[in-house]
C-alpha cells in the first residue's frame, strides 16, 4: 500500500518563491590597500525566479532568471597627509614696515593636511543569474521525510568596475570640498585632487575585485545557495492520522498510519513524492 | 576657529623680538603651563648679539623654525645658535603637517635676567597670526581693552581682490595697552600683526570667536 503526492510546476514556483522571498542575507568586511582603508557593507536578496521542473532521470529543478538584489556600501578612508605633498603658504613672504624695528615678513605656514577623511559611496548590486540547477534528495529525520533541494556548483561573475567611476567622482568631489576650504591654495586644487586620484587609481581594480569577491562568498552564505546544506522544500510527518473514507460513523477512531519509505521523482513536470504506508 | 593668544602660540602664529643691547642671550622653547618650568626640557639656545649693528628701525630679521620633537618632547631650533647685530630683531615661528603639536612660548634671559618673554611681551614686541578660519575674532589686550578682527572665508571674494588682499598684512599698533585700529576686516590666509608700541607686559588673546554665516563661494 502506498500514497502519492504531486506538486505541479506551478505549485514548485509558489514552494521556490517562498524560498527565494526569505533568502537575505548582510555582510561586512575591510581591507587596505596603499593609502585608503576601505569599509564595505554588502546587503543582498533574492527576487524573482520561474520553476521548470525536469523530469526523471534528471529530476531537477531548474530555476531561471534569479535575481540577485541590494547594495555595497562602501566606506574609504584616507589621510591625505600620507598623499599630498607639504605646501606652505602664503607662496610668498609678506613684509611691512614697522617704526623702531625694520621690515618684518610674516613666517609661511605649511598646512597641516585634515584629519583622515571617509567618504561614502554606495554601490547597487543587480544582476540575474539566468539558470540555477537543483537536485532531489529524501531525508529521513527521526519524526519526518523532508524532501530536499541541493544546488549544483554554478559560476557567478560579480564585476563591480564599471562602479569605479561613481567612486572616482565621490572621492574627488570630497577632497575639492576640504581643499577649497583652506586659503591661498585655489590655484593647486585641482592638482591636488589628481594627486589623490592617482593614487587610487591603480589600487581601484584590486580594491573592486576584492568586494566583488566578498559579494560572492556572501551569496554562497544564503542557506539556497548551500552546496551541501539541501533546503527543505516539502516535510511530512512520518506518523499521519487517518479516518476511514468515505463518511466516517460516529464512533469511527483516527487511525495513525506510518509513512515508511518515500521517494521524490519529477514525472511529467510535476515533483511526485511516493510514500510505502507501513 | 583659530587659537588666538600670544601666550600660547601655534603654528600659525609669529613673534618677534627685537635685540636692542649687544650681549649673549638665552632662551628657552617652553610647552608646559606657567608654574610648570622646571619640567620643561633643559635644552636652552643662544643668541650673540655684537656690538655692532643697524639703527634702531633698520635691522635686519632673522627667522628662527622650531620643529617639534615627539620622541624628545622639545621643540628643536633651527638654527640652534644665531649671530647678530644690535637692532637686528629675531622671529620664532613653527614648522608642522600636523596640529597635534602643544602651543609654545619664548622666555629669554641676559646674564639670568630676564629680557624677553612672549607670554609677556614688551616695547617693539611683535606678534603675528594667520588666520586659517572665518568668524569674528574678539580679544582683549592685557585682558582689559578689547579689540575684533572680523576674517572672511577666502571663497567670498573675487580671485583677483582677493589676491590683492593675500599681499597685505595688516599692522594693529597696540599703545598703552590699546589696539589701533580696533577693528580690522581680514580674509583667511592673512596674516595680521601686531606690534607693541608702548606698554610691556602685553597679551594678546580671544575672548569671543564666533564662525561666520556659512561662507557663499563665487
Amino acid at each position: 500500500m502506498d500514497a502519492t503526492l504531486a506538486v505541479s510546476e506551478s505549485g514548485a514556483n509558489h514552494l521556490m518563491q517562498d524560498l527565494i522571498g526569505l533568502a537575505s542575507i548582510a555582510r561586512s568586511g575591510s581591507g587596505t590597500w596603499g593609502p585608503f582603508s576601505v569599509g564595505y557593507d554588502v546587503n543582498i536578496h533574492l527576487a524573482g525566479g520561474t520553476v521548470e521542473l525536469i523530469d526523471a532521470p534528471s529530476n531537477r529543478v531548474r530555476v531561471h532568471n534569479v535575481n540577485v538584489l541590494g547594495t555595497v556600501a562602501t566606506h574609504f578612508t584616507f589621510d591625505l597627509g600620507a598623499i599630498l605633498p607639504t605646501i606652505c603658504i602664503p607662496p610668498f613672504q609678506i613684509c611691512v614696515d614697522i617704526p623702531f624695528i625694520g621690515t618684518v615678513c610674516t613666517p609661511q605656514i605649511c598646512i597641516p593636511w585634515p584629519p583622515p577623511l571617509t567618504v561614502s559611496v554606495t554601490l547597487p548590486i543587480a544582476l540575474t543569474i539566468t539558470s540555477l540547477d537543483f537536485g532531489i534528495l529524501v531525508q529521513s529525520n527521526p519524526t519526518t521525510w523532508v524532501v530536499g533541494i541541493l544546488l549544483f556548483p554554478f559560476s557567478l561573475a560579480i564585476d563591480l568596475s564599471p562602479e569605479a567611476g561613481a567612486i572616482i567622482s565621490a572621492i574627488s568631489a570630497e577632497v575639492h570640498s576640504i581643499l577649497s576650504g583652506i586659503p591661498l591654495i585655489g590655484d593647486l586644487i585641482a592638482g591636488l585632487v589628481d594627486i589623490v586620484l592617482n593614487a587610487l587609481t591603480p589600487l581601484l581594480g584590486a580594491i573592486l575585485s576584492a568586494i566583488s569577491g566578498f559579494i560572492n562568498t556572501v551569496l554562497m552564505l544564503l542557506d539556497l545557495f548551500s552546496l551541501t546544506v539541501p533546503v527543505p522544500l516539502l516535510t511530512f510527518n512520518k506518523i499521519q492520522p487517518a479516518l476511514p473514507a468515505n463518511f466516517p460513523q460516529p464512533g469511527d477512531l483516527e487511525v495513525d498510519i506510518t509513512l515508511a519509505a518515500l521517494n521524490a521523482n519529477i514525472l511529467d513536470h510535476e515533483l511526485v513524492a511516493t510514500a510505502d504506508i507501513a | 576657529m583659530d587659537i588666538l593668544n600670544s601666550q600660547q602660540l601655534t603654528y600659525l602664529d609669529g613673534y618677534l623680538h627685537a635685540f636692542r643691547e649687544p650681549g649673549i642671550y638665552t632662551y628657552r622653547v617652553l610647552f608646559l603651563p606657567r608654574g610648570y618650568e622646571g619640567s620643561e626640557p633643559d635644552s636652552a639656545y643662544t643668541i650673540e648679539v655684537g656690538r655692532e649693528g643697524n639703527e634702531p628701525g633698520s635691522g635686519k630679521q632673522h627667522d628662527i623654525t622650531l620643529r617639534w620633537d615627539a620622541s624628545k618632547r622639545a621643540y628643536q631650533p633651527e638654527p640652534a645658535q644665531l649671530s647678530l647685530g644690535v637692532n637686528d630683531y629675531v622671529l620664532w615661528h613653527v614648522t608642522t603637517t600636523t596640529v597635534a603639536i602643544p602651543p609654545y612660548s619664548i622666555r629669554g634671559a641676559a646674564e639670568d635676567r630676564p629680557a624677553f618673554d612672549s607670554r609677556a611681551m614688551g616695547q617693539h614686541d611683535v606678534f603675528t597670526h594667520f588666520f586659517m578660519t572665518s568668524g569674528d575674532y574678539t580679544y582683549t589686550i592685557s585682558g582689559r581693552v578689547e579689540g575684533r578682527i572680523s576674517v572672511h572665508d577666502h571663497r567670498e571674494v573675487d580671485p583677483s581682490e582677493y589676491q590683492k588682499r593675500t599681499t597685505e598684512a595688516p599692522v594693529v599698533r597696540i599703545i598703552q595697552g590699546k589696539p589701533e585700529p580696533e577693528r580690522l576686516e581680514v580674509f583667511t590666509g592673512q596674516t595680521v600683526v601686531w606690534v607693541v608700541e608702548e606698554g610691556e607686559q602685553v597679551t594678546i588673546a580671544v575672548k569671543r570667536a564666533t564662525e561666520r554665516s556659512q561662507a557663499k563661494p563665487r
